[in-house]
């Protein structure tokens, strides 16, 4: 016989193999007494608290179901097994349990990485579409990296786009950090098993996080990335921090769960805007619209969570505050004049300037070599 | 009867690859069971040669033999195709049956397909054939002796029935009339006009640097930004193919059976633009039966213009890369192998995401995933050819109704001939083949020029591998300018341009 403590961590794990079960049904069978208690009542036979009636979506075939497979898992192998996979867990007994006043908390977690990134004194979450644009994904990475800078931990979803994003942010942070100084450490919050990574291409930026930070889930190995798992994972990205960004979201989609969740939790929401045309940016202008704080510049968070200014590069690189645009050269000022307000195309450029092609190309490139815009495609962009 | 010949032997030839290969046929006529057979690798179309040819003897009230008639298509070990032999055969089965005297037919090949009622018609690739038979005389089809006579100077004639050739060579008096090259002008002179394109600066700049230096060319653009007109128009800046080219480019043609002009020669650069679904042997030649030229020499010497280039099979676009590097195609089958021309111009046009509305800083439908996996459709080898890589936005709509007006075709392309004539100075037929050891002596950098460079390099605009890229494009910013000497500031800066960074699909964002 083991300790009652190993006995509960055990229970818990085994409770969360279980097929169809989610947090609010696992936290269903556990309000018996404890996880130790809630298995007992499965291989007795019986289930949930006595008496109760079934959680919404459970039916008798299901709850059969959980029976059997309660009698069938052994939870000692269940425990070897993450322990060879390397992945730490943890309960709310654990001290240092991230969720203690989380309406809604996980019953078990798993990690993969340092547990001490979930304690970091300031967490912010960025988040957003998977079908973000270039100029979101860059807001992200820099809003990342800025974070990592200042000691934030900043906790996302490891997903495509933004979340990518940001953690790539956030690992640029490290690499670029002085020595001596300890950037905040990446918190990714995933949807399924931590035996495997998806999406696949992700792998390489995984093994970055839970080398600088943690990798977390509420499923245990083997488990897939259902549908229905990831608005759950969205509710504990909220629950891990103390602020949540959203860089890019469309009309609908995840990250707009995150901003349910983090408001159902008092969190703040910070919404980055976007242009009135573009897809990606209709629910994080909705966000606005609905109440939520303009995040534009890195300031801006600096001033939310009331952290001292960065230790280093304070002011922030996109920040279109009132550009430069004085040049000697007549038609370097009129192209910075012009793209201050925004991209430009070098077409519209010769429309509005009415410069020769060849005066604007030689200035432009004048400019791009002295790293004030740059030439994407045919557009000319601030640097 | 007893001068009629055992045997008789008449020139001619057939196409393999673009070229022709002389076929000798030789009719063997012995008494026995009247029966005939055709031997020496005939195929299935080759084969029904004698039932044509035998039908149209008999319908040009002459006499099929009552003899054993063997018929041989020499060299042996070579199959021959198609109905080109057609009227060979028929002059050799009537000259071994003394229809015809073998003296008439001494020194005379034939190049012609028989219809069942005698009448000779045209074949693919008698530009191709027309050198290839070896003979003094040539007789030809008549609506092709314009084409022949292009190739072979003297001793094209030419008839337009069996009937005709018979009478020509059996009745004292009667001749077949020598071909002429056709006279008249050259089909008018339609080439899409330049100045259509509005607005589109940037565009238009670099169709014609195109055009000047032979680079090729990647457009990325939205649906309706108008790739495929700037395309079309890069052809017509061109200027007129030289003799060589011209005849290479006509004998490609007429193996493939395209139409050519009136005057039997093709002068202007041809351009292709085969649809996305068209198969690897569509777009490289091939094919089971015989080795015939694809879609790349089709455009040899002119502009092979891929619209929806995400679009095409990957094996496809990778086949390109070969032709791409040596200006010929090398085809191997399991029974021959053929080496055609293909040296052209690569436009490419694709659309920056498969929604084809992404935009900086706006949003598009796709997900990152398909964004990225229609860019990896291009490999890098590949998309490092395209000297010049543009965005093509839709043009300001205000510039579409009344811009101002722009240069025109005649314009542009004069300045297109006069900035090739400076690469044909340097010994170079454009300079998008100058190799890169020549780049310090052919395209050396003015002071400003260089420094604009090293900033590029320095500031990770442009890697080691771009330079070249873009000095021999400068280079030809530079000719287009007039400018022979070192490449000044504006050509380079007009060469980091049009080789900007593409539109997040096609790399890191």
């Amino acid at each position: 016989m083991t300790t009652p403590t190993i006995d509960e961590v055990a229970a818990r794990v085994a409770l969360s193999t279980l097929t169809g079960v989610g947090p609010a049904r696992l936290r269903w069978l556990t309000s018996v007494h404890d996880a130790v208690a809630a298995l007992d009542e499965l291989r007795r036979g019986r289930g949930g608290p006595p008496g109760a009636r079934l959680p919404p979506g459970v039916d008798p075939a299901m709850l059969h179901s959980w029976r059997t497979q309660a009698r069938a898992c052994d939870p000692d192998r269940l425990l070897a097994a993450h322990d060879r996979a390397g992945i730490d867990i943890m309960t709310p007994a654990d001290a240092d349990w991230p969720f203690a006043d989380d309406p809604e908390p996980p019953v078990v977690l798993y990690l993969r990485g340092r547990r001490s990134a979930l304690t970091t004194e300031h967490r912010v979450a960025i988040v957003g579409t998977r079908r973000c644009t270039s100029m979101g994904r860059s807001i992200a990475a820099e809003f990342g990296a800025a974070l990592a800078d200042r000691g934030v931990g900043v906790v996302s979803g490891l997903a495509l786009g933004i979340d990518g994003a940001a953690h790539e942010g956030v690992i640029g942070a490290f690499s670029a950090a002085r020595p001596g100084t300890s950037p905040g450490p990446p918190v990714a919050v995933v949807a399924h098993g931590l035996d495997h990574i998806s999406p696949p291409s992700h792998r390489r930026l995984a093994a970055s996080v839970a080398d600088h930070g943690v990798i977390v889930s509420e499923w245990p190995v083997g488990t897939v990335g259902d549908r229905w798992r990831f608005p759950a994972r969205n509710r504990l990205i909220a629950g891990l921090t103390e602020l949540v960004v959203v860089v890019e979201s469309h009309a609908r989609g995840g990250a707009l769960i995150t901003a349910d969740e983090a408001i159902e939790r008092s969190i703040p929401v910070m919404a980055v805007p976007g242009s009135v045309r573009s897809a990606a940016s209709v629910g994080t202008n909705r966000l606005l619209a609905d109440g939520a704080a303009p995040l534009c510049v890195v300031d801006d968070l600096v001033t939310a969570l009331a952290l001292q200014s960065g230790r280093s590069d304070p002011t922030p690189r996109s920040v279109p505050t009132a550009p430069d645009s004085t040049d000697p050269d007549p038609v370097a000022a009129a192209i910075l004049g012009e793209i201050g307000v925004g991209p430009v195309t070098i077409d519209r450029l010769a429309l509005t300037t009415g410069h020769p092609l060849d005066s604007l190309l030689t200035a432009i490139h004048r400019l791009a070599v002295a790293g004030r815009l740059r030439q994407v495609g045919s557009t000319v962009m601030l640097a | 009867m007893s001068d009629r010949p055992q045997h008789v032997c008449v020139p001619s030839a057939v196409v393999e690859g673009v070229d022709g290969l002389p076929v000798r046929v030789e009719v063997h006529s012995s008494t026995g069971v009247p029966r005939y057979t055709i031997i020496g690798l005939p195929d299935t179309s080759c084969r029904e040669s004698l039932d044509r040819v035998r039908a149209a003897i008999v319908s040009s009230k002459l006499k099929w033999p009552q003899s054993n008639l063997t018929i041989n298509l020499a060299p042996g070990q070579v199959r021959k195709q198609g109905a080109v032999l057609d009227l060979a055969i028929a002059l050799g089965v009537l000259a071994v049956s003394g229809q015809i005297p073998t003296a008439a037919i001494d020194g005379l090949g034939a190049l012609g397909e028989l219809g069942l009622d005698g009448a000779i018609r045209a074949v693919p690739g008698i530009v191709a054939l027309a050198p290839a038979v070896t003979a003094p005389r040539l007789l030809v089809p008549q609506v092709q002796a314009s084409q022949a006579v292009v190739v072979r100077r003297a001793g094209v004639v030419s008839a337009s029935s069996l009937r005709e050739v018979v009478d020509a060579l059996s009745i004292a008096g009667r001749t077949l009339g020598p071909a002429s090259p056709a006279d008249g002008p050259d089909v008018p002179d339609r080439r899409p006009e330049f100045a259509d394109v509005r607005g589109q600066h940037l565009a238009r700049r670099a169709i014609e640097v195109a055009a000047a230096g032979g680079h090729h060319l990647l457009m990325v653009g939205p649906p309706g930004a108008g790739k495929t007109m700037l395309a079309t128009r890069l052809p017509a800046l061109l200027p007129d193919l030289g003799p060589d080219d011209s005849l290479a480019v006509t004998k490609i043609h007429s193996v493939a059976g395209a139409a050519l002009p009136p005057t039997g020669l093709v002068r202007r650069p041809p351009f292709r633009s085969p649809h996305h679904g068209a198969s690897a042997v569509a777009l490289i030649g091939g094919g089971s039966a015989a080795i015939r030229p694809g879609e790349i020499s089709l455009a040899h010497a002119g502009v092979l213009f891929l619209d929806e280039l995400g679009e095409f099979p990957v094996s496809v676009l990778e086949a390109l890369r070969q032709p791409l590097e040596e200006g010929v195609v090398r085809i191997a089958r399991a029974h021959a192998s053929s080496t055609m021309p293909a040296r052209f111009q690569l436009v490419g046009a694709m659309n920056p995401c498969p929604c084809g509305e992404a935009r900086p800083g706006l949003g598009c439908r796709c997900s990152e995933t398909a964004r990225l996996r229609y860019a990896r459709r291009l490999s890098g080898p590949l998309l490092d050819r395209f000297d010049l890589r543009i965005d093509v936005d839709p043009p300001d709509p205000s510039l579409l109704l009344d811009g101002p007006e722009h240069e025109s075709t005649a314009v542009v392309g004069a300045r297109v001939e006069a900035a090739r004539a400076l690469a044909r100075e340097r010994g170079y037929r454009s300079n998008a083949e100058m190799p890169a050891t020549e780049l310090d002596r052919l395209a050396p950098l003015a002071p400003d020029a260089r420094r604009l460079l090293e900033g590029a390099l320095l500031g990770g605009v442009l890697s080691g591998r771009g330079l070249r890229r873009v000095r021999t494009v400068a280079r030809t910013v530079a000719d287009l300018a007039g400018h022979d000497g070192p490449v000044d500031e504006v050509a380079v800066a007009t060469a980091l341009a049009l080789r900007a960074t593409p539109l997040s699909v096609l790399g890191a964002p």
